[in-house]
């Protein structure tokens, strides 16, 4: 009876230590929400050009001093402190180091660039920066209604991932539409489109509708083209709520398991209900299930 | 009584076994109908009977089967061979 015991007790501690080690070596904690946050630094680049690095018309004529421009990433920097999120903002570029709360003001933007040529610069980025994230606000100053400057970036952080063996999660926003609203519909279209198409065909990517969802009026912008604090800071809860929000990478392959990616014509993953609804064409030879 | 008793269950064992076999529709071979779900298990296949036939296909993450509705065309679906 005492060895029973005495097995049974060493028998609770090694469940205990076991435990124990196995919280330790979990990089990952949840927060109050019960969403899980990243407990060590994740590396986030805010890509795309004067909205993400802070540059308005008047500073053209009358710049600021760039150590006060912050666009919508310190909203985003503090909620991410607020929710246990561990961030580490990535680029080449920094702006907004003199504002306090301090927040992380490296970054990716670049004022007055079109989609085409942030492409141009893209791989380099990744490779000097390697993010985790990439969150990409791009395509206002390309006066166009194709994406195709965006679809070249997507495809240098694919080429990115191939050589580096590292994975990118890109969240790629529609953009946001300052008094041309109307005239970026179609430009914006096409990228969901676009993007809903990458996702089928097995790209890391989620799709941030800051068009339709930020909620922004002609109050929050400062000039025809550049939010103002209260709008920056509205895109950064667009950001925020699509950075915490679950993601489920083997709902979006699934689809992939049974059929060709080309043959899929629509993708709907539903995170709350842990589901993927697809439609497809069915191949020569046949859907097997497994 | 034993005696009869014994006689009357095996002779209903033997009737039911010899009945007709209730093959549940989950098991059944078919021929797809526009907007009818039907549940697909390991091994099932869903084969077109004409060209640009479209299903819809939900799946649950972690589950073993997965829900097949005909959007258009016409398809059949096979089940599982019985090992």
């Amino acid at each position: 009876m005492k060895k029973l015991n005495l097995k049974f007790f060493i028998l609770l501690i090694s469940i205990l230590l076991g435990t124990t080690l196995l919280y330790a070596v979990d990089n990952n904690t949840t927060d109050s929400n019960n969403t899980t946050v990243p407990a060590v630094p994740i590396h986030i680049m805010p890509l795309g050009d004067s909205i993400t690095y802070d540059f308005r018309l008047s500073d053209a004529t009358d710049p600021r001093p760039t150590s006060l421009r912050t666009g919508y990433r310190n909203h985003l920097w503090y909620m991410l402190k607020d929710a246990n999120y561990t961030a580490d903002f990535v680029g080449s570029r920094v702006a907004g180091e003199a504002i306090t709360p301090h927040f992380d003001p490296d970054n990716e933007g670049h004022p007055g660039w079109t989609a085409v040529e942030l492409a141009e610069n893209t791989y380099g980025y990744m490779i000097n920066s390697r993010p985790d994230i990439v969150l990409l606000h791009i395509g206002t100053n390309d006066n166009a209604e194709t994406p195709d400057g965006i679809n070249n970036i997507l495809d240098q952080i694919d080429a990115y991932e191939g050589a580096s063996g590292q994975s990118v999660r890109v969240f790629v926003s529609l953009i946001i539409g300052g008094q041309a609203a109307h005239a970026i519909k179609p430009f914006n279209d096409n990228l969901e489109k676009l993007i809903k198409q990458r996702i089928i065909n097995g790209d890391n990517i989620t799709l941030v509708d800051m068009y339709r969802t930020a909620g922004l009026t002609t109050s929050d912008f400062i000039d025809r083209i550049h939010p103002n604090d209260s709008g920056y800071r509205k895109m950064a809860q667009v950001w925020f709520k699509s950075l915490m929000a679950p993601y489920t990478p083997a709902l979006y392959a699934f689809p992939r398991t049974l059929v060709n990616s080309a043959l899929i014509e629509s993708l709907d993953v539903n995170e709350i209900s842990h589901s993927v609804t697809f439609v497809t064409k069915i191949p020569n030879t046949g859907i097997i299930f497994y | 009584m034993i005696k009869k008793i014994f006689t009357f269950t095996a002779g209903l064992l033997f009737l039911v076994g010899c009945g007709p076999e209730s093959t549940p529709e989950s098991k059944k071979d078919a021929t797809m109908i526009i907007g009818k779900q039907y549940k697909m298990y390991a091994g099932n296949k869903i084969i077109k009977n004409v060209e640009g036939t479209h299903i819809q296909i939900t799946h649950v993450n972690g589950e073993s089967e997965s829900t097949a509705i005909l959007i258009d065309g016409n398809a059949s679906i096979i089940r599982k061979p019985k090992s």
